[in-house]
């Protein structure tokens, strides 16, 4: 598909066996991935604002204080909305159980996405364990022209290497949800983008494989046309940040993009097994790092996971 | 998925679901005997009855993944106690069945970061943590990247005379503590092992992980059990799903062995309930022999010393910790007031944090008990092995 061969190209069966779990310490990847939890964890505030968490009982509000009278919070806060978005607070990879709700005109809340009715008891029972009600964040107007319906991220491939502890951006993809849908996520259709370091684009797949030169939607506006992903420098340095931040993760994928204003804003975190798929674009996944990492888990025993 | 891929896949479903069975049939037969080997004392006439021990076996095995429980660990608690309950949890479905569903053991690593409390859970009770290394990146206390470790663990010490490193994560049982003392020439003496005080002799010693906290000054009232570690007081608390209150289980104050500078029983040290009232309870070592007086005043009986000062303080910064750990219902916290009467959160314990206080004859869960095991019964347990 990248047109380049190379016997770099990580195979995603060592990937997932072999280097993940070396590079990245499963048992401690969960903890440092909480939704709402970003602030508290990287001193970031560049989270989407995290309303509400419902968390195995507790009710947490964005200050990270329990809740007392979670229904009441909740009315009070959502007044501020017209769109939120609700998600598992862990497990949520792929776009699974996103629920997106919009307000209408007469000032009731529609799921855009699902036949869920916005109260708090149906939430609890639709997600069981754990939730996060957040603002559904405004696109930035270039990368609405992807697709207007999902907020559609960065994924950036962050490396720390073990030579100088440096965190380094190895791939950023920008995925775009298909036509109408509220997520971004390649699972549930999306198509994706590679952005090259300098903020250029180079082309598209989608799902199916089938290559995008064009804009979707437009079909006169050539990829390489469009110009920089604006704000992808201020977004390389948010992430790097993070990266510093997570220490028991070398290999983390960061979903991310600027918001209308122009913010860098951290949707997800991915610190074990986020997938490799950016090779199709003809990259091979670790690129100049490939000889170290491999040597790297020559070396080191992978996290013993399952304690067996 | 083609047929190879099939036949590979139902031989591995097979295999995990093979390697469950035993993974928990382990647990079981692992303190079975572990228990087998306790030498207890029981006079024939003590032993319990049939009907006992089938209601026991009742209770707790016809819900949970276990398959066995030891007689004799129910005859341990209630020999040992002299209190007769079928309510003592065994070992064996507390690891099994109970602490992965009352704890979310994915989250547990993340949560128990020691160095980390003061950022998790936003109080300043935890030991001063001057300096974190991990996985490569080292760390100041306010979670600051360093550049130049060595120079600043040199400089960040300067005014400390005693200082305790220990693993971030996995320190369980008081393993890899080590503990700096200057000397009267101000260089650092490691005193319980033959290391030598320099960054990059700590990463070789640890490898992947550790953090170095200033030693706690002990409060007068705990040094009398042993002056030379740091002794605190292990706190159960249990957040019910009823009104989702955390509620304070059991308290037992650690007593390290004479010249040791950590707590842990299994490093040799004793354990003294502490009873609601804060009034302290005998002693057990791990060999199960009764202590009724100070370890180095025999003159002392447990029984007259005072309340256990500070428990008040310490439970109540136990139940707010709890609730700042949505993913777990039952806790244990090492905790401790200093020689300034403030509360000292020394580490967390986020799962399988053991149920020994049932040998001074209060069943592990008290009055929780057939809650518990109602909400065992309706939730999955959290699919840690993922197999």
């Amino acid at each position: 598909m990248g047109g380049k061969p190379s016997i770099d190209y990580l195979p995603v069966n060592v990937f997932f066996s072999s280097v993940d779990p070396v590079l990245n310490d499963k048992q401690m990847a969960w903890g440092y991935a909480e939704k709402g939890n970003y602030l508290k964890l990287f001193d970031v505030d560049n989270e989407p604002l995290s309303i509400l968490r419902e968390l195995n009982g507790l009710w947490i509000d964005f200050k990270g204080q329990i809740i007392k009278n979670p229904e009441e919070f909740f009315e009070n806060h959502l007044k501020d909305q017209s769109k939120i978005i609700v998600k598992p607070v862990i497990d949520s990879w792929g776009g699974r159980n996103i629920l997106a709700f919009e307000k209408n005109k007469s000032g009731r809340w529609n799921c855009l996405n699902g036949d869920v009715s916005l109260t708090l008891n149906n939430l609890k029972s639709y997600y069981t364990r754990n939730f996060v009600i957040q603002e559904f964040v405004k696109q930035h107007p270039f990368y609405q022209r992807f697709n207007s319906s999902s907020f559609n991220t960065l994924r950036i491939h962050v490396y720390r290497s073990p030579a100088d502890e440096e965190p380094k951006i190895l791939h950023t993809k920008l995925k775009v949800g298909r036509a109408g849908s509220v997520v971004d996520n390649t699972k549930a259709g999306a198509s994706n983008f590679y952005v090259c370091q300098d903020g250029s684009f180079t082309y598209g797949f989608t799902k199916k494989m089938e290559k995008l030169e064009f804009l979707p939607g437009e079909p006169q506006t050539s990829i390489l046309d469009i110009g920089k992903a604006p704000g992808i420098d201020a977004i390389y340095d948010m992430v790097k940040k993070v990266a510093l931040k997570i220490p028991y993760s070398r290999l983390i994928a960061f979903d991310a993009n600027i918001d209308a204003k122009g913010k860098p804003r951290l949707i997800e975190l991915n610190t074990s097994g986020a997938g490799i798929g950016s090779q199709l674009f003809g990259y091979p996944f670790f690129g100049e790092f490939t000889q170290e990492v491999i040597e790297y888990c020559q070396k080191y025993k992978k996290v013993d996971f399952l304690r067996f | 998925m083609n047929k190879r891929t099939q036949f590979v896949n139902y031989g591995y479903k097979a295999l995990r679901t093979a390697a469950k069975k035993l993974y928990y049939l382990r647990f079981d037969l692992q303190y079975k005997e572990a228990f087998e080997k306790k030498r207890l004392n029981i006079a024939d006439g003590c032993r319990l009855d049939n009907q006992f021990f089938k209601e026991y076996k009742k209770k707790w095995l016809s819900w949970s993944e276990s398959a066995i429980v030891s007689r004799k660990e129910l005859e341990c608690y209630c020999f040992f106690s002299g209190i007769k309950s079928i309510d003592y949890m065994p070992a064996s479905v507390y690891f099994t069945t109970i602490d992965p569903i009352l704890n979310d053991k994915q989250m547990a690593w993340g949560y128990s970061e020691k160095g980390h409390y003061s950022k998790l859970f936003g109080i300043d009770n935890e030991p001063v943590s001057f300096f974190r290394y991990i996985n490569g990146l080292s760390y100041d206390f306010g979670g600051n990247v360093l550049i130049s470790p060595g120079e600043f663990l040199n400089e960040s010490l300067k005014s400390y005379s005693r200082i305790l490193i220990k693993p971030i994560t996995d320190s369980w049982g008081g393993r890899n503590i080590l503990v700096f003392e200057k000397d009267k020439n101000d260089r650092w003496v490691c005193v319980n092992e033959e290391v030598d005080f320099s960054f990059k002799n700590l990463v070789r010693y640890y490898k992947k992980n550790f953090v170095v906290q200033e030693f706690l000054n002990q409060h007068p009232f705990y040094a009398k059990f042993n002056p030379s570690s740091f002794n605190t007081v292990r706190m159960y608390v249990y957040r019910s799903p009823l009104d989702e209150k955390p509620y304070v289980l059991h308290s037992v104050l650690k007593a390290g062995k004479p010249n040791s500078v950590v707590d842990n029983l299994k490093a040799g040290g004793m354990a003294f309930y502490i009873m609601p009232s804060g009034k302290l309870h005998n002693g057990i070592t791990m060999d199960l022999e009764r202590v009724n007086h100070l370890p180095d005043d025999p003159g002392a009986l447990i029984q007259d010393l005072d309340s256990a000062a500070g428990i008040e303080e310490m439970k109540e910064l136990s139940r707010s910790i709890a609730l700042k750990l949505p993913f777990h219902r039952l806790i244990s916290l090492d905790i401790n007031i200093d020689i300034d009467g403030k509360p000292r959160l020394v580490e967390l314990n986020l799962s399988e944090s053991g149920n020994g206080v049932q040998l001074f004859g209060y069943p592990f869960l008290g009055k929780f008990t057939d809650e518990i095991i109602e909400f065992c019964k309706k939730q999955k347990k959290i699919d840690f092995l993922r197999v």
